[in-house]
C-alpha cells in the first residue's frame, strides 16, 4: 500500500512539473559558490583516503578546482601549481616516511582522514599540526565565524570512588603537561615515547620486561592482533628478514591497518566491549559492518562517535544501530556504555549514589549521571528491538525541558535536567536536541581521546593504560595517565585517526615483550616473591599482550566459578594468580592436582592490596546498595557492561554461602577473579 | 568493493580506498534536475527543494567516492537526499511521506526510471496532449493553482464528485500511456 502512495506521489509530481512548466533550476554556479566558500573557511575539503595510484588525481583536481573558484573561475591550468596540491599529497609509503621519518609511514594520519558528515567532519583535518589543544567547534553553523570556547567552569564535584576522569571536574584545564605534549609528532616519536615511557614505568618498579619476541612470532602477534587471522608462513617471511632476524614492523602493521580484516576485526571488538556481550545477532553485525564501513572511509574517530549518539536516527544509521542495542527502559545501559567508552567515565558508579561533596548537601555526581540520562530521554526502542523511536523533538520543543526524578541517598528524590556533563544546559550547543548537544560535547571533548586509548589498550591487553576508577588499580598510576594523556593527544592531533593509534601500540616495546616464559610446573613451584613479581609485571604491561584464549565474560565466568570450587575446598587458603594458560592439563603433574584443585591457582601468600580492601570497604558502607548491586558494581570493574547477568550473580551468592555472610571476604574473592580475568 | 546484496546506492557509498571525483561540475549538470525532482515528489516545496539540492551535492563533494556507474551515483545522490529531506522535516517536527528510502527508490525508478525523468516527462507530455480539454483543464487547476475539488468542479460544471473522478480516470489514463510508452522505449 505504501509502495501504491509512493508511486502515485512520484507521478503526480512529474504531472506538477509538466502542469506547472517549473523545471528544475540551473544550481550548478550556486553550488560550486557555495563549495567554494566552504573552501575558504576551511570547513572542509575533499581529499584521497588510501593510497593508490588514482586518488593523487582526485585530491589534486579537487584542490585545484578550488583553487579555481577562489581565483575567480581563470582556467585551471593556469592555476595549478605546487602549491595547490600541496594539501592533497597522497600519503604513500615512500611519501611519509619522507615526511616523518617515521618507521611506521604509512599509519594514518590528519593528512589522509577523510570526512564523513560534511559540516562537522573538520576536527583535526585542517588544523595546524600543534593545534591539538585549540580544536575548533566542528559543529557551529556553516558561515559563522569561528567563536572561542565558552564553556562555563565546571561544577565542583566529589568523587565517591576516585573516579579517574576528569569529566566532572575540569574538562577545560589540561594539565601543563598536556599542554606542553601537544603538539603532533611523528608515528616513531610516538612510539619512541611511548617506549620511553613505559620503560621509565618498569624502571621505576624495578621491573625488567621480558625479552621481546622473536621477529616472526611477533609478526604473528601483531597480524593476529591487527586482523584476528594467522599469518601464512608466505607472509611472515616476507615481512621478516631472514637474514638479519629483523622484522619489517612498519610495512607489517601499515598493511595490517589497511586491510579489510583490520576494520572488520576492530569494528567487532568495539562493538562487543561497548555491549559487553556476543555480537552474534543481526542488529550487532549490522552494527559492526556499518563500523567497518566508517573505519575503510577513513573516518575520523571523533565524528564516527558523534554519529553513534548524535547521528540521525534514520533506518540503516550508525546511531539507529547503536541505540537499537542499547536504549530501552530508563536507558541506563546507554548511559553506562556511553560513560565506559566515549566519556573515560565509570558513571555506574554515579548512578545510585553518591557521597556529599563539601558542604554536605548536593549529590553532584548523582546529578551528572541523572543529567545524561535526562539527555537521552525519548530515546525509545521501537518494535522488536531493531528500531528506535526519537521523541526528543516533541519532549524538548520549544522552551520545554522534562525533568527526571532521582533518589537522593537520603531518600529524598531530586529533579535532573538535561543539562551537558561541564553542567551547561544542552541549548549552548546549536544542536537540534539533547542527543545530539551530548554527542557534539563528547565528541570535542578530551575525555573522548582518553576513553579512545584506553578502550584500544584495553581490547589488546585486557585492561585499560589507566583505570576509570583508581580505587583498585593503583600501580604506577600516575606515570599510566601521563601516558594515556601523551597518546590521547597525539591521538587528537592525529586527526582522530584510530589506525594510527592502533598502529602506535602495537609498534610499540610493550607490545613485543614474551608472556613470561613459565611453565606450568614452574607456576605451581614457584615463589611467593616471585609470583608477586609476576603480578607487578602483568599490571604494568611488561609482559606483552595476554594470548586472549576466551571471551572476557567467559573468563570471568570461569574464574568465578574455580574460586567457588576453590572455596568448598580450601575454604581458608589465600587466592594466588590464575594459572598460564595451558591446552593440555594433563601435563601437570598429578601429585599437584590436589594442592591446586584443577592446578588454575597456585597458592600463595599474596594478600589483596590497601587499595583493593579499602574499596570493597566502601561499596560495603553504601548503605542503599543491595548485594546484587554490590555484585553488578564489581562486575563493572571490568570491561564488561555491568548489566544483570543471572550466572555471575548466583556465583556470587555461592561465594557469600561458602564464607558463611561473610560479605566482605566474598566481595574480595568476586574482586579477585574479576582482576584475574583481565590478566 | 561491493559486497553481495548491497544495492547500487550502497556501492557508490563504499570508498574502501579508491575515490575517483571525476569532475564536479559534470555531477552537478548531470544529476542536479534529478535530485530536485527527487525531492519534490517526496514533498519538498520548490525553495527547500534548491536547498536540499544544493546540500546534496556538497556532502556528496566533501567525501570523495567511487563512481561505479551514473545509475549508481544517481542513487546513492537520492539517498542523500532522502537523508537530507527526512532532518530537515525532523526539525521542523513535520512528517514525511516515507522514511524507507528503498521504497522511495523503488517508485521513483518506476517512473523516473535512470536518466532523471526525463524520458518520463516527454512521454507525459505527449499522454497528456491526449487527453480531452476538460480533463487537462481539470488538472492543471488542480497541479497548477492547487484548486479545491470544488473549484474544479464549478469551473467544469459538474458535482464535486464528478470532479474527483474525472480526475482519477484523466490520471489512470495519463498512467497507462506513461507506462505503455516507456515499455516501448526499453532496449
Amino acid at each position: 500500500m505504501q509502495d501504491i502512495n509512493l508511486s502515485d506521489k512520484v507521478f503526480d509530481s512529474l504531472v506538477e512539473e509538466l502542469v506547472t512548466g517549473q523545471q528544475p533550476p540551473n544550481l550548478s554556479a550556486q553550488i560550486l559558490s557555495a563549495w567554494q566558500a566552504e573552501q575558504t573557511e576551511g570547513k572542509s575539503l575533499a581529499q584521497p583516503v588510501k593510497t593508490p595510484a588514482n586518488n593523487s588525481k582526485v585530491g589534486v583536481w579537487l584542490t585545484i578546482v578550488a583553487a579555481c573558484f577562489l581565483l575567480g573561475f581563470v582556467g585551471w591550468s593556469l592555476i595549478a601549481g605546487p602549491g595547490a596540491t600541496k594539501n592533497t599529497q597522497p600519503m604513500t609509503a615512500e611519501n611519509n616516511a619522507v615526511n616523518s621519518g617515521s618507521s611506521v609511514s604509512t599509519l594514518g594520519s590528519p593528512e589522509n582522514s577523510n570526512s564523513i558528515t560534511g559540516s562537522l567532519a573538520t576536527v583535526g583535518s585542517n588544523k595546524p599540526p600543534n593545534s591539538g589543544s585549540n580544536r575548533p567547534d566542528p559543529w557551529r553553523n556553516r558561515g559563522q565565524a569561528e567563536q572561542p570556547d565558552q564553556r562555563k567552569a565546571p561544577e565542583k564535584i566529589t568523587a565517591p570512588f576516585e573516579l579517574d576522569s576528569d569529566l566532572m571536574t575540569q574538562p577545560q584545564k589540561p594539565s601543563t603537561e598536556q599542554v606542553v605534549s601537544a603538539e603532533k609528532r611523528t608515528d616513531a616519536e610516538i612510539i619512541a615515547e611511548l617506549d620511553r615511557r613505559m620503560n621509565e614505568l618498569w624502571t621505576s618498579l624495578s621491573v625488567t620486561p621480558p625479552a621481546s619476541l622473536p621477529p616472526a612470532e611477533l609478526a604473528q602477534r601483531i597480524s593476529q592482533t591487527l586482523t584476528g587471522q594467522q599469518a601464512s608462513e608466505a607472509q611472515i617471511e616476507q615481512w621478516v628478514d631472514s637474514k638479519k632476524q629483523q622484522l619489517n614492523k612498519a610495512q607489517l602493521v601499515a598493511s595490517g591497518v589497511d586491510s579489510m580484516a583490520f576494520e572488520r576485526q576492530w569494528s567487532q571488538r568495539l562493538v562487543q566491549h561497548w555491549l559487553g556481550r556476543s555480537t552474534k545477532g543481526d542488529s550487532e553485525s549490522a552494527l559492526i559492518e556499518s563500523l567497518a564501513t566508517q573505519m575503510a572511509r577513513q573516518s575520523q574517530w571523533n565524528v564516527v562517535v558523534f554519529e553513534l549518539i548524535g547521528g540521525d536516527l534514520l533506518e540503516g544509521s550508525l546511531a539507529n544501530q547503536f541505540f537499537s542495542l542499547l536504549a530501552g527502559g530508563e536507558n541506563h545501559q546507554l548511559v553506562e556504555c556511553i560513560g565506559k567508552n566515549f566519556m573515560n567515565q565509570h558513571v555506574a558508579c554515579m548512578r545510585c549514589h553518591a557521597q556529599p561533596d563539601s558542604e554536605g548537601s548536593e549529590t553532584s555526581q548523582q546529578s551528572a549521571y541523572w543529567s545524561i540520562v535526562a539527555l537521552l530521554k525519548g530515546i525509545e526502542p521501537q518494535g522488536a528491538g531493531q528500531r528506535v523511536n526519537d521523541r526528543q523533538h516533541e519532549l524538548f520543543r520549544a522552551e520545554q525541558s522534562p525533568g527526571i526524578y532521582y533518589e537522593l541517598p537520603s531518600g529524598a528524590l531530586k529533579q535532573a535536567f538535561a543539562r551537558l556533563p561541564e553542567g551547561t544546559d544542552w541549548r549552548s550547543k546549536s544542536a537540534a536536541a539533547p542527543r545530539q548537544a551530548l554527542g557534539q560535547w563528547i565528541a570535542e571533548s578530551k575525555s573522548l581521546d582518553r576513553a579512545t586509548v584506553n578502550l584500544v589498550w584495553q581490547i589488546m591487553y585486557g585492561r585499560p593504560l589507566a583505570p576509570q576508577i583508581a580505587s583498585v588499580d593503583d600501580v604506577g598510576l600516575e606515570q599510566r595517565k601521563a601516558t594515556l594523556n601523551f597518546l590521547a593527544e597525539q591521538f587528537d592531533a592525529s586527526g582522530h585517526n584510530l589506525k594510527s593509534l592502533v598502529g602506535w601500540i602495537v609498534s610499540s616495546r610493550a607490545f613485543a615483550s614474551q608472556n613470561l616464559p613459565m611453565t606450568r610446573d614452574q607456576w605451581i613451584d614457584t615463589s611467593d616473591e616471585q609470583l608477586k613479581i609476576r603480578q607487578l609485571a602483568d599490571r604494568i604491561f611488561a609482559t606483552g599482550v595476554p594470548p586472549t584464549a576466551s571471551p572476557l565474560r567467559k573468563r570471568l565466568k570461569d574464574n568465578l566459578e574455580y574460586v567457588v570450587q576453590w572455596r568448598a575446598n580450601k575454604p581458608n587458603a589465600l587466592l594466588a594468580q590464575p594459572a598460564p594458560l595451558s591446552s593440555n592439563k594433563k601435563a601437570v603433574p598429578s601429585e599437584k592436582q590436589d594442592a591446586l584443585f584443577s592446578a588454575d591457582f597456585a597458592i600463595h601468600g599474596l594478600q589483596h592490596s590497601v587499595t583493593e580492601l579499602a574499596y570493597v570497604d566502601r561499596i560495603l558502607r553504601a548503605e542503599k546498595l543491595t548485594w546484587a548491586d554490590r555484585v553488578q558494581h564489581i562486575v563493572g570493574l571490568s570491561s564488561l557492561a555491568p548489566s544483570s547477568d543471572d550466572s555471575l550473580q548466583f556465583a556470587a551468592k555461592e561465594l557469600l554461602q561458602h564464607h558463611s555472610g561473610d560479605a566482605k571476604s566474598a566481595l574480595l574473592d568476586l574482586l579477585w577473579a574479576v582482576q584475574a580475568s583481565q590478566l | 568493493m561491493a559486497q553481495r546484496g548491497e544495492d547500487t546506492s550502497s556501492q557508490a557509498l563504499r570508498t574502501l580506498g579508491n575515490p575517483v571525483v571525476r569532475d564536479v561540475t559534470s555531477l552537478i549538470t548531470l544529476h542536479q534536475s534529478m535530485v530536485w525532482r527527487y525531492l519534490r515528489a517526496l514533498g519538498a516545496e520548490r525553495e527547500l527543494a534548491d536547498d536540499l539540492t544544493q546540500e546534496t551535492f556538497l556532502e556528496v563533494i566533501r567525501r570523495p567516492f567511487e563512481q561505479i556507474s551514473d545509475a549508481a551515483t544517481a542513487g546513492y545522490l537520492r539517498r542523500v537526499a532522502h537523508n537530507l529531506f527526512i532532518s530537515r522535516r525532523r526539525r521542523e517536527g513535520r512528517m514525511v511521506v516515507t522514511e524507507n528510502a528503498q521504497h522511495m527508490e523503488t517508485a521513483w525508478t518506476k517512473w523516473a526510471g535512470f536518466d532523471g525523468g526525463e524520458r518520463a516527462l516527454e512521454a507525459l507530455a505527449d499522454c497528456f496532449a491526449q487527453l480531452t480539454e476538460r480533463a487537462q483543464a481539470a488538472l492543471k487547476l488542480r497541479f497548477d493553482q492547487n484548486a479545491s475539488r470544488q473549484t474544479i468542479a464549478d469551473a467544469l460544471g459538474v458535482g464535486e464528485h464528478g470532479a474527483k473522478n474525472m480526475m482519477q480516470r484523466a490520471k489512470g489514463m495519463l498512467k497507462e500511456c506513461v507506462e505503455l510508452r516507456l515499455a516501448q522505449q526499453e532496449p
